[in-house]
């Protein structure tokens, strides 16, 4: 027995307009009289939009502006709902920004660079890598609880929302660094944050 | 023992729908695993990857995250299935208008969709459940609903300068296109063109019509309208249509 949601009876019309024979409209509508304006509108607009070869052009920040605005909007409908989170911590960027601090004054904060920063928020570092001081500097500055910071860090690495948007292909995820590792190459530490976070590393080994 | 109790705590669709068994096997296979493993299948967009899973699945599991308020998890799960969806959105919105939209059109427009889908995928209302069941149909839907609102507010007014008395036999060349079996791909694409160009309701008017063969006195009995206020419709998306006669072959164009 089908469904009397509206989008179930347009894909059974659908289906049925695609059988060999396919489906008269006016059959449909008289089986559903209440569906009547739904079925004719679903039925101009797959009309319309059938056959139409043009692709977009999408300038180069769309799918970024895209996702962002999407992002905003998600957030928005959560916290309209009313939904509390088991976790309140997000993410190490938009917990900064929720607290006014922006990219550059965390950094600053941890004693790190913001390429570092931006790959902790992205979890692009083993999470067993990471110094046990540094989350709990991270726990600290965004008031969070240390076991929420620790979690979130665990988790598998979480896409950028400017991830590749000229590639064809999908955008695949870097693979998860040492921390110790990147901060020996990375070109935005001075040597002093650099020798700090080595030694640090080394003696809690 | 322990797959019957998996199976048996997944929530059931609502009544008629059935999930795709792809879907239903990932389902099982993911149901107790940690927030990690989910995401870790989740974030694999591409089809061809063995351990990708399709988007009724993440759907699924961004309303298990939702009810149980973990939402975290919810928010990276809806954030994949947005990457996945964002083409199909700019690709169908542009296949419906004539022209491209403006930035603020676009915008607009894709924000009603966005806000329209968040509050049907974040829900326990069964009446969304179809969802999870066919996830790209519902998803063309939303933009269906979109498109004809708009259609209704931002094209321009069809010109009615040079229109002469719809009860003559201006409109009676629509006569002359051939029922929808019958026309080549050709014309097919031509017509369809003129649809995409017409704003409502005369396009649903001309659709009828033309498509769907229905006469004059039922499309005026659906828009709850005269029968003359048809042929004037028919008129006014025959303007539209006037772009394309001369493409058209000369069996449908008939002599002007």
């Amino acid at each position: 027995m089908m469904n009397d949601n509206i989008d179930s009876i347009l894909a059974a019309y659908v289906d049925a307009v695609d059988r060999p024979g396919g489906a008269r409209l006016d059959e449909w509508v008289k089986r559903y009289p209440q569906h009547e304006a739904a079925l004719i509108r679903f039925a101009v607009y797959r009309q319309a939009s059938s056959g139409a070869e043009t692709s977009p052009q999408l300038d180069p920040g769309d799918e970024q502006m895209f996702l962002e605005k999407a992002a905003r909007l998600r957030q928005k409908f959560l916290t309209d709902t009313g939904r509390q989170p088991v976790t309140s911590f997000q993410g190490v960027l938009s917990s900064a920004q929720a607290l006014g601090l922006t990219t550059q004054q965390l950094a600053a904060r941890l004693g790190i660079g913001i390429s570092a920063l931006t790959k902790l928020d992205r979890r692009l570092f083993k999470h067993n890598s990471i110094p046990g001081e540094l989350i709990s500097r991270l726990a600290e500055c965004l008031s969070q609880q240390r076991e929420a910071v620790l979690q979130y860090l665990s988790l598998p690495p979480r896409l950028s929302h400017s991830a590749d948007y000229r590639a064809k292909a999908s955008p695949r995820v870097q693979q998860q660094d040492d921390f110790a590792d990147y901060v020996a190459k990375c070109s935005d530490m001075s040597p002093e944050q650099k020798s700090y976070w080595s030694d640090t590393v080394e003696n809690t080994e | 023992m322990k797959l019957v109790q998996t199976i048996n705590a997944i929530p059931r669709l609502a009544k008629g729908y059935t999930r795709e068994e792809k879907s239903d096997q990932e389902i099982r296979e993911l149901y107790g695993c940690n927030d990690g493993e989910i995401l870790r299948r989740a974030m694999i967009a591409d089809k061809d990857e063995p351990d990708s899973i399709k988007e009724e699945t993440i759907l699924f599991f961004v309303r298990k995250a939702f009810r149980e308020k973990n939402i975290r998890l919810c928010d990276e799960l809806s954030d994949y299935l947005i990457r996945r969806i964002y083409k199909v959105i700019y690709n169908k919105l542009s296949k419906s208008f004539p022209r491209p939209l403006s930035i603020d059109e676009r915008d607009e427009l894709v924000e009603n969709i966005l806000n329209q889908v968040y509050m049907e995928w974040y829900t326990d209302d069964s009446k969304f459940s179809f969802w999870e069941a066919r996830f790209w149909f519902c998803l063309n839907c939303r933009i269906c609903d979109q498109v004809t609102r708009c259609k209704k507010m931002l094209m321009e007014e069809v010109s009615i300068e040079g229109l002469s008395d719809p009860d003559s036999d201006e409109i009676s060349w629509l006569d002359r296109i051939p029922s929808r079996e019958k026309m080549t791909p050709e014309i097919t694409a031509m017509v369809n063109s003129a649809l995409r160009a017409m704003k409502e309701p005369y396009r649903s008017a001309f659709y009828l019509r033309v498509y769907e063969d229905y006469s004059e006195k039922d499309i005026a009995k659906y828009h709850n309208v005269s029968e003359r206020t048809i042929r004037n419709w028919l008129c006014k998306s025959k303007i539209c249509l006037e772009k394309w006669r001369d493409e058209m072959p000369e069996s449908v164009r008939g002599n002007r």
